[in-house]
């Protein structure tokens, strides 16, 4: 009678000692409700900004809703573009929540006011992530375009005194790699629930500002001590949490190891994967059911590894990931 | 006894899958764990998960006894109930 324990990846399910093949059903849906977002983020790996042509309507959105519940999948996180500015985000919580599945909501806090944080509370949120990727507000705008730092850090403050779990999300850069530090003692100080980092994707607008952002592997290398110490510290207090693998290595694993979850961008379509650009599903066309099948033959077609294995040799191509190639499945 | 917040049961042809989704770890079980965690989830008692198993099973009292205890001690350590 055996319990076995199997670590997850942030926002990856990955129960690496169950073939998906013997699962009924994804674990984890990670939902991309909308593409508008109030800010223009150098490293955003979505592009998002703009309302992406075709998103879903309320309805289709809302349908999306009830087959996560039918399929009993126990987690969801839904994330933008600004989900807040999604004029249907509350309709869908409620019913993925009154499910009694577990719901991450990932926000940039702008929209989190006194109302919008008590209403938060009645939801009962599993957590609510906040992106914070400074000390400054000079360090955070400077990443964050047209951010506002203090908002954020106020969304916090609001959401911590209703008792919400509360997680910081932080993506190092050259900007702010040397605040690593002072940012996890200002997260804790904040009473987050928890901080989570890791090496910055090169997808999006990420890769089209590379050589800006990205930090050097030396600068990793005090990055990941810096954090193993934190983590330390502050032990029991709140959960620092980094992935140690960049987006190549995760494409190694991946291509024999596919996770336990779903992508839905906001037209409802389903990626593959996050780093390549291939789609498996359509909500339009295809049930959540048909898609989960269909993710998982799109993992053993040979053009698919074909292709990851370029992307793996040559990560400049991880630029395409957000050109979408639908898989004729 | 009942499972901690945000943790997830789900049924599976091989047994079950539980999931700590605050956490972020997932815990795949056999069958037999399996019937163990979903009487937990129906709000059973240690003693009538016991004697329901011993009536299902027919096993001897004590082997029965002594693999619930472990099998429990191990969801309370990784606070997989409370």
């Amino acid at each position: 009678m055996k319990v076995k324990e199997v670590s997850l990846l942030e926002q990856d399910v990955t129960p690496s000692s169950v073939d998906i093949e013997d699962l009924s059903s994804p674990l984890f849906i990670a939902w991309q409700i909308n593409s508008l977002c109030n800010l223009d983020c150098l490293h955003c790996c979505e592009e998002a900004g703009h309302k992406m042509p075709n998103e879903l309507t309320k309805d289709e959105a809302l349908d999306l809703c009830r087959q996560i519940v039918e399929m009993d999948i126990p987690y969801a996180a839904i994330s933008g573009g600004e989900p807040l500015l999604c004029p249907y985000f509350f309709d869908a919580a409620k019913v993925i929540t009154d499910n009694g599945i577990s719901l991450k909501v990932e926000t940039n806090g702008h929209f989190i006011d006194e109302k919008t944080a008590d209403k938060f509370k009645e939801f009962g949120f599993r957590s609510v992530q906040i992106s914070i990727d400074g000390v400054t507000p000079k360090t955070h705008e400077t990443m964050r375009i047209k951010g506002d730092w203090q908002q954020s850090i106020d969304a916090v403050k609001r959401l911590v005194k209703r008792g919400i779990n509360t997680e910081i999300v932080f993506v190092p850069t050259k900007f702010n790699l040397k605040e690593t530090s002072q940012m996890i003692d200002l997260a804790a100080s904040l009473g987050a629930y928890g901080f989570y980092t890791g090496k910055i994707m090169r997808i999006g607008r990420a890769a089209k500002n590379w050589d800006k952002l990205a930090p050097s592997e030396k600068d990793y290398e005090d990055f990941f001590k810096v954090l193993q110490k934190k983590e330390e510290e502050y032990k029991g207090q709140m959960k620092v949490y980094y992935y140690p693998y960049d987006v190549v290595e995760e494409l190694k694993y991946r291509m024999y190891n596919p996770s336990a979850s779903l992508l839905i961008i906001p037209n409802g379509k389903v990626k593959l994967i996050g780093p390549l650009p291939y789609l498996c599903g359509d909500l339009r066309k295809h049930s959540l059911k048909e898609i989960w099948q269909r993710y998982k033959q799109a993992w053993k077609r040979e053009d698919v590894l074909e292709f990851t294995e370029k992307v793996i040799k040559d990560n400049t191509l991880l630029a395409q990931s957000n050109t979408w190639i639908e898989l004729d499945i | 006894m009942q499972f901690a917040k945000f943790v997830k049961l789900r049924k599976e042809k091989f047994g079950s899958v539980v999931f700590d989704t605050l956490k972020e770890k997932v815990y795949v079980t056999n069958e037999s764990a399996g019937e163990i965690l979903n009487l937990i989830k129906q709000g059973k008692a240690k003693e009538e998960i016991t004697s329901f198993l011993k009536e299902c099973y027919q096993c001897e009292g004590e082997t029965i006894e002594k693999e619930v205890s472990e099998f429990l001690g191990e969801l309370e350590n990784s606070k997989i109930v409370e």
